[in-house]
């Protein structure tokens, strides 16, 4: 099936949860923060979210910033 | 060494204090750099800004800030009020502490920050529970405004962001200082040490400062003059520096000839 | 002198510090914070250094203000007026507003040891009718003056609410600008009056000492001493554009009273910004020739030096000088620091018109009885400008 992540389409395999398919991607989840259908989700529901076709995610942490 | 050296002297910042009033930023290093440059400006605080996380298994900056600095993200990128919202919720998400330095620009030839959204989005957060620290052109309205809403601080610039121009708006930041029961950090356009240490002998609590270290020759030796500069602004400061007036001639009649 | 007055014992008073029935409370910390500070205030302990500070710094914080008030600023006090006057200049150019205060009524129902009015006092009492206000108001609006102040004794029994909203209505007609200096009331009563054309109140606080207080207010409503204390705040919520802000100085420790009034006034202003912020000076004057040096009393220098002092810490703030003062102070005042000047006063009641047969006595004897005109003269001798009101409602 096929999702959106950070604005780009992305294939990856049915039933799989939003923490497997953030680990599979390398991230670390101590240091991302993942909006789900525009929705912030928190970490530990990480686990129990399955995505399904068609599904929005974003997935963000920090770079450098300042002034 | 006198009492007043020897006093304990914290900057507190909705209910955590602070021995540094260096407020770094993070942005234009090399990672690699960043450690140092913490370490030799003796920051407690460190801004970051939010982005997608393209690609996983990369070095991420968290992992090069030293421990027990307080992380202050940023919400740069945000153009209004909602999209700062929700850049401040994802950034607590992350799990780094319930700070946030609100900026907002919908400019981005000189970036300069759009107060009207951001009282709005200060608003909105504060009621969150965020500790929010807005960024924003100094204007003693808006100051004011800010502070009702909840701001922790009021972070007015002195010059352009990246200008290094220095104190440019100081008569207006001096009257945020006079007026406002609230720590006034100076943030964007401190581009010297000197200009810091300005900033602190005129009563900023703090001065937050990025680009000036991060294009200077040496990183590591400019977050370390900085530090010093601060903190000699902030003794100055406290030890009753006066600022002075011209001194007017004394009159040839005197107005108190009078009184009986 | 047979009469036993009731409340001249201590114990017959009712507690001052306990809100009447019908009282508003209001949710702030302000009047604390103030007696806070002047409690803490300790005048001596300023010296000629701090003093020369406070003169150096280009704003005057309310630590360099307490510096200012200390005794030993006394010796500055030829630095300290040149320095108001740069301020005064700086916020008003040369510019002097003039006022007459009309005293519509006497009538009082409170027992206030040192004023004319107490209810205890024998005087002729009276209230003008309404079209004996118009009569007043006319004449001396004939003088040129364009701003009025409206005074009542305290009473809210004879001199209601509605009456002085009536005596508002009637002043918009004749006056551009209109201050009441009535009893202390609710916000909502405040706010009716500023919808009847008041623009400004001013309440005396007599002393922020509030045991010393309770000796010299022995009955009445003005007895309850945080209510007045919050008079000023309560009008402001009414929509009040300015507040004025008085200690009677001399009734109690007059260095501490002046910094409690000076900070009242900076904590409002700062709570809300938009308020206009005006002092009076009133003092008691010290018995001359007495023998005996009360460091507490207020000679015309100790007077100067809280004009200053005031005029240094809120450069932006009108200072009424009163008519208690002669005209020689008043003249050099006006100079230095004051920005507001009464003429024309009478402070009985109904004697601008000649034939009134309703008149009552006065509250207190001026010593400046120049009329308008004079007045007028006297600021523009001093190459100041009199200005009878700078503004038009729109």
């Amino acid at each position: 099936m096929e999702i959106m992540v950070n604005g780009e389409k992305v294939s990856c395999q049915e039933g799989i949860s939003v923490e497997e398919f953030v680990v599979q991607r390398g991230h670390d989840i101590r240091q991302i923060a993942v909006e789900w259908n525009e929705k912030i989700i928190s970490k530990e529901s990480y686990r129990n979210t399955v995505l399904k076709e068609g599904d929005v995610v974003e997935i963000v942490t920090f770079m450098g910033g300042g002034c | 060494m006198s009492d007043l050296m020897k006093k304990e002297d914290k900057l507190v910042i909705g209910g955590h204090s602070f021995d540094s009033r260096f407020i770094l930023g993070s942005g234009k290093y090399s990672l690699d750099l960043i450690q140092a440059a913490v370490e030799h400006a003796g920051a407690q605080i460190i801004t970051l800004a939010l982005r997608r996380a393209n690609q996983g298994g990369m070095a991420n900056i968290l992992d090069y800030i030293p421990e027990g600095v307080t992380l202050l993200p940023n919400t740069s990128g945000a153009r209004n009020a909602d999209e700062a919202v929700r850049i401040a919720r994802l950034s607590r998400e992350v799990g780094c502490g319930d700070f946030v330095k609100i900026e907002i620009m919908r400019d981005s030839k000189y970036l300069l920050p759009d107060n009207a959204e951001t009282i709005k989005a200060t608003e909105i957060l504060a009621k969150e529970g965020f500790v929010v620290m807005p960024y924003m052109y100094p204007d003693l309205n808006v100051a004011r405004d800010l502070q009702n809403a909840g701001a922790a601080t009021i972070m007015p610039l002195a010059a352009p962001i990246g200008s290094n121009k220095g104190l440019c708006t100081r008569e207006f930041i001096q009257i945020l200082i006079d007026e406002i029961d609230l720590p006034i950090i100076v943030d964007a356009g401190i581009g010297a040490p000197s200009q810091a240490c300005e900033a602190m002998e005129m009563g900023a609590a703090a001065v937050m400062a990025n680009t000036a270290i991060a294009t200077a020759g040496d990183i590591v030796a400019m977050a370390d003059s900085f530090k010093l500069a601060i903190k000699a602004g902030r003794q100055a400061y406290l030890s009753g520096l006066g600022r002075v007036m011209e001194k007017g001639a004394s009159a040839s009649s005197p107005l108190t000839g009078f009184l009986q | 002198m047979s009469q036993e007055i009731k409340e001249d014992k201590k114990e017959n008073r009712i507690d001052h510090m306990t809100y009447l029935p019908g009282m508003e409370k209001l949710e702030s910390d302000i009047g604390q914070k103030v007696i806070e500070r002047m409690e803490a205030y300790d005048y001596n302990k300023y010296t000629e250094k701090d003093v020369k500070a406070a003169l150096a710094h280009e704003v005057c914080t309310p630590e360099d203000f307490e510096a200012l008030l200390s005794p030993a600023a006394l010796p500055f006090l030829e630095e300290m007026a040149q320095r108001a006057q740069r301020e005064t200049r700086k916020h008003f150019g040369n510019s002097i507003y003039m006022f007459t205060p009309l005293y519509i009524a006497n009538y009082c129902e409170n027992y206030c040891v040192y004023c004319g009015f107490n209810c205890h006092n024998k005087i002729r009492r009276a209230k003008l009718e309404q079209e004996q206000i118009e009569q007043e108001m006319q004449e001396i609006a004939k003088s040129g003056l364009q701003e009025i102040l409206i005074l009542t004794g305290e009473s809210r029994k004879m001199s209601d609410v509605k009456y002085i909203g009536e005596a508002c209505r009637i002043a918009k007609k004749y006056f551009k600008v209109i201050g009441l200096e009535v009893y202390p009331m609710n916000s909502d009563e405040y706010a009716y009056l500023h919808e009847c054309g008041a623009d400004y109140i001013t309440v005396f606080q007599e002393t922020y000492h509030s045991e010393k207080y309770e000796t010299l207010h022995r009955a009445g409503h003005k007895r309850i001493f945080p209510y007045r204390l919050n008079a000023q705040e309560r009008a402001l919520k009414g929509g009040m554009r300015g507040v004025g802000f008085a200690a009677l100085l001399g009734l109690d420790d007059f260095r501490k009273d002046a910094l409690a009034t000076g900070y009242h006034a900076y904590l409002l202003q700062r709570k809300y910004p938009h308020a206009e912020i005006a002092f009076s000076c009133p003092r008691l004057r010290p018995i001359i020739n007495n023998e005996e040096i009360n460091p507490r009393d207020v000679h015309e220098p100790q007077l100067l030096q809280v004009i200053t002092a005031y005029r240094i810490f809120m450069p932006f703030a009108s200072i009424t000088i009163s008519t208690r003062e002669c005209e020689r102070v008043r003249n050099n005042v006006i100079k230095i620091a004051a920005t507001k000047i009464s003429a024309g006063v009478s402070v009985g009641i109904g004697e601008h018109i000649e034939d009134n047969e309703n008149v009552g006595d006065a509250q207190f004897e001026i010593s400046d009885g120049r009329n308008v005109e004079e007045v007028y003269q006297a600021i523009q001798n001093e190459g100041l400008q009199p200005v009878m009101s700078d503004y038009i409602y729109v």
